[in-house]
């Protein structure tokens, strides 16, 4: 048995062997690199800050009306081609309509030779929504290499009105109840915004005991609404809810987009 | 030996060369003496299985569980979705016939599966190398053929039902099956259900561009699914031959990791807690099949006629979303097909006995498209085939010649498509063209010659030579949109010829007392091989990254598989087996996407019977399987890591009197390995792999 066996396997060594030695030609894509953006200077800070539960140190806080200027280096390993800007709206992070105009831009640019400086002024329109946008920028040359695409998360506040609204829960009166499954649950708040709350929307989220969540409303504030509004709301617990403590938020928006939660937890027995 | 099926009356000489080769592969039990259902596969290297086999080796799919064959690899996404690859070859390179009828869904897709009840597959035969000229279109890097079952004999009933759990994703499975005959009328029926969970990776986070995002609880969220197969045939078998009818209905929903569509973020991540809720983005994928074969004989002629209809609808549904100013649309599903598909095959076999024997045979195909959702990516289109083929068989002493030629007519047609324009204030400004139309003929000939003989005592020698074609897909002609996931803007080129392939195919053999091996290298090569490739220039569509264009380019492909069996006595054997694949675009110099890297299986077995003579089989197998780096990637595939994987699995088989019972438990990725395959849908997201993988399957036979 090991007559044969041995010589087999080395055998089968040697030519594994000698296809890890035949595989070492780098060629192809390990041929060129991707293509490198850096910023060279932007005229508002990067700050570390926590936007969609997620701690990220590329934010930059922005007014509308205000203008941001990126200078931006471009490296390719050969000739560049072109590089992308993309502006996109990510309010509350799960990617909701607003009904104020969300700020949207997509850009494309020849670039020219291995390297390339370009200067970027991006002025955040003045009746823009606020809240969180993706500025995304992208590069490729001339054979296609993809550069990783470098992300900025803007905070955009509206100068028309930088207060978010206010929201006075009155019923549950505490932040948290115990209630058996089957029962209703009556959700009433007061919202109230110093400026119109008419263009913005309000909803009520619910995520169970075992995490799966829920929007159980999603109402836009009716056209006669001016700055004040009265949500009120009943939920039939289902019966067979999940068991434990669950979490309710409210949510308001006003006309300009920036947003207001409210939280309350119900332990469901 | 049982002779059942297909051709069985043709070639007796090929026998042996069957056995040997099935004596390759551990644990596929010899049930029947058939010769290579495709006659051009007699020159080429050709495998049959059989479904024990895929019981000991079941991985996540039907392809998965071919994964140990040198040259046989899967495309995979996920646990529930893959595809087969065959020499590095996929998509719709590879032809999957299913009794006869070549399957056809929307194969053109990377993360599209095989639409194909895996428990269903009673017998299959893998060739490798072209086929086109026996298969027609598509039928470049092989052929998987499913073979109908056995009929039953004459006045019996059998029923079996199966039980599987793997640990990894939780799945639980479940299979049964009746086999019927009275008087020679016979019924196959099975039912098969399959639900699984997400799936755990050995790791807690992964890494995508810079950022580090959680995988809770080691899970891939909303990687889970189910999958439904139901099948009827009912048959009638005759001193002329045999007919049957066989309807089946596949159906799947499978669950995308959410961080695969787009640019993977933290708060899509989040713990739902539930492992087995299907949510968005997923797929849905329904096939239903409706097949009749009938198989006579009249004298020294053979006739064959398989007639099918088959409907694939395919739906990917996600989270509807703004993009630009248009609004966001109404509605789940992005992407919508249904492809309809009627196919009939013609086969006439003359004088099988003789040493000079002759097949000729007419296939037919006409299918229709339709798309709806939310997204465009290809347009509605209607296609029609049709070819004419003829093969010659000479046996001469120790050496069989074969050639084939082949006469292909096809016809596409897509009309033009539009979508809808968006002005600044999302008011509908028009229309815009997404697709020209397209109307296409091709008129394609196709030949091969090869032989096998006996070169020398226990040694044999395989040689073909033959051209390959494929007409384009109409999406490499039409396609125009983001593909979900990669942001890439695919685009398709309404000018591409068909891909003409020439290849050459060798196959040396020996089987010795106590050894087995056989080398088999090939050499192709493409004039026109159509891909996506990178164009440099960025789509306009809002938040697209780049143009990707189907091109077509001159490439080579050459590799081998090797393996080599050891029987040092009736309880131990070793298997060695080895494959590679170097291509090369010659037009630019850079290697084709998805390529396999280099790979060496070595697996003992040890099979003690004499010690339980209670067994009717006792087993136990290891099996150590190295994955060697592949840094030969086009542009913008990342190199992969080589890797290194363990096996277990034990089989059992208990005799009950009339009755069987056996069992099949194994452990995949033993070591729980943490590594990334580039054949994975989900390597450009730095996702590792399915980590340890406990599996039973327990199965009754009556």
């Amino acid at each position: 048995m090991k007559k044969t066996i041995l010589p087999g396997l080395c055998l089968i060594l040697a030519a594994s062997w000698l296809f890890q030695g035949c595989k070492s030609d780098k060629e192809g894509q390990a041929a060129g690199s991707k293509p490198v953006i850096s910023v060279l200077s932007q005229s508002v800070p990067s700050e570390t800050a926590e936007v969609c539960e997620e701690e990220s140190d590329n934010v930059l806080f922005l007014q509308t009306g205000t203008t941001l200027t990126l200078e931006l280096k471009f490296t390719g390993s050969s000739n560049l081609s072109q590089y992308k800007l993309d502006v996109h709206d990510a309010f509350d992070c799960h990617e909701h309509k607003s009904t104020a105009t969300p700020w949207s831009l997509s850009k494309i640019r020849d670039l020219q030779g291995t390297e390339a400086t370009v200067t970027e002024q991006l002025t955040v329109p003045a009746d823009a929504a606020a809240g969180n946008y993706h500025l995304m920028i992208r590069a490729v040359d001339i054979s296609g290499r993809e550069s990783e695409e470098m992300e900025f998360i803007l905070v955009i506040t509206n100068t028309d009105d930088i207060q978010k609204p206010d929201i006075h829960r009155n019923t549950p009166s505490a932040d948290s109840v115990v209630m058996s499954a089957g029962s209703l649950l009556e959700i009433a708040a007061h919202v109230s915004d110093d400026k119109n709350l008419y263009g913005g929307s309000y909803e009520i989220h619910w995520k169970d005991a075992a995490g799966a969540e829920r929007e159980l409303l999603h109402q836009d504030f009716p056209n006669n609404t001016f700055n004040q509004f009265n949500i009120h709301y009943e939920f039939p617990i289902p019966l067979n809810a999940v068991k434990g403590w669950s979490v309710f938020e409210i949510h308001a928006r006003d006309a300009v987009n920036n947003p207001a939660v409210d939280t309350f937890y119900v332990d469901i027995q | 030996m049982v002779s059942a099926g297909l051709l069985s009356a043709g070639i007796p000489a090929f026998s042996q060369e069957h056995d040997s080769l099935l004596h390759l592969l551990p644990g596929v039990e010899i049930k029947s003496s058939q010769t290579p259902y495709s006659p051009v596969g007699v020159t080429l290297d050709y495998l049959n299985i059989e479904s024990d086999y895929l019981l000991k080796n079941q991985g996540n799919t039907l392809m998965g569980s071919l994964e140990k064959i040198p040259g046989i690899r899967a495309l995979s996404t996920g646990t529930g979705i893959s595809k087969p690859v065959i020499r590095g070859m996929s998509l719709n390179r590879v032809v999957i016939n299913e009794y006869g009828i070549k399957q056809e869904g929307q194969q053109w897709g990377a993360d599209h599966g095989l639409e194909i009840d895996p428990f269903n597959v009673n017998r299959m035969e893998l060739v490798k190398g072209p086929a086109s000229v026996r298969y027609g279109s598509d039928g470049i890097g092989g052929v998987i053929n499913i073979l109908p079952p056995a009929i039953p004999r004459k006045d019996t009933f059998h029923a079996g039902a199966l039980l599987q759990y793997k640990s990894n994703n939780n799945q639980i499975g479940t299979s049964v099956h009746v086999a019927h005959n009275k008087n020679d009328y016979y019924t196959l029926a099975r039912i098969t259900y399959q639900d699984y969970g997400s799936y755990r990776v050995p790791a807690t986070s992964f890494t995508y561009n810079g950022y580090r995002l959680p995988l809770y609880r080691e899970r891939l969220k909303n990687t889970g699914g189910n999958e439904l197969g139901i099948s009827l045939m009912q048959g009638i078998r005759r001193k002329w031959g045999y007919s049957s009818l066989y309807f089946s209905i596949y159906r799947q929903k499978a669950g995308f990791f959410p961080g695969a569509f787009g640019i993977p973020r933290a708060y899509q991540l989040n713990d739902i807690g539930k492992d087995r809720h299907v949510d968005l983005p997923r797929q849905e994928v329904q096939h239903i099949k409706i097949i009749s074969n009938t198989h006579g004989h009249i004298g020294n002629v053979i006739l064959d006629a398989d007639i099918g209809w088959q409907y694939n609808r395919r739906e990917e549904l996600s989270k509807p979303h703004a993009h630009g100013n248009g609004p966001a649309p109404e509605g789940e599903r992005a992407l919508g097909l249904h492809l309809q598909t009627f196919t009939a095959n013609f086969q006439l076999q003359a004088f099988p006995r003789y040493a000079f024997s002759l097949i000729t045979g007419l296939a037919m195909q006409h299918q229709e498209n339709s798309r709806d959702g939310y997204e465009f990516l290809i347009p509605a289109f209607r296609q029609t085939q049709a070819g004419l083929f003829s093969s010659l068989k000479y046996e001469a002493g120790k050496t069989t010649w074969t050639g084939a030629v082949r006469a292909d007519l096809a016809h596409q047609y897509a009309p033009r498509s539009y979508t809808t324009q968006y002005d600044e204030e999302g008011l509908p400004s028009g229309t815009v063209q997404r697709s020209p139309e397209i109307r296409k003929k091709y008129i394609n000939g196709s030949a091969a010659a090869g032989f096998v003989t006996e070169w020398t005592k226990n040694w044999k020698i395989k040689f073909n030579a033959g051209t390959a074609y494929r007409i384009p897909t109409v999406t490499e002609l039409t396609a125009n949109g983001i593909h979900h996931g990669t942001f890439r803007h695919e685009m398709g080129d309404s000018t591409l010829s068909p891909e003409k392939g020439y290849m050459l195919d060798l196959s040396l053999s020996t089987r010795q007392k106590n050894i087995q091996a056989s080398v088999s290298p090939f050499l192709n090569y493409f004039d026109q091989y159509i891909y996506l490739r990178p164009s440099g220039l960025f789509s306009t569509l809002p938040e697209a990254g780049q143009l990707y264009h189907y091109t077509a380019g001159k490439t080579v492909f050459t590799g081998f598989e090797a393996s080599l069996n050891l029987f040092a006595d009736k309880r131990w054997s070793s298997l060695t087996a080895m494959e590679y694949v170097w291509n090369k675009n010659i037009t630019t110099g850079i290697p084709l996407p998805f390529t396999p890297p280099y790979s060496l299986l070595q697996e003992f077995t040890w099979a003690p019977v004499r010690f339980w003579k209670l067994a009717e089989e006792l087993q136990f197998r290891l099996s150590g399987q190295y994955f060697a780096s592949q840094t030969r990637t086009d542009i913008n595939e990342p190199a992969t890591n080589g890797y290194f994987l363990m096996d277990f699995s034990t089989d059992l088989t208990l005799p009950a009197g009339r009755h069987k019972l056996s069992c099949h438990f194994q452990i995949r990725n033993l070591l729980n390995t943490i590594y990334y395959n580039n054949m994975s849908r989900y390597r450009i997201l730095e996702l590792p792999e399915q980590g340890r993988n406990i599996q039973l399957i327990l199965k009754y036979e009556l």
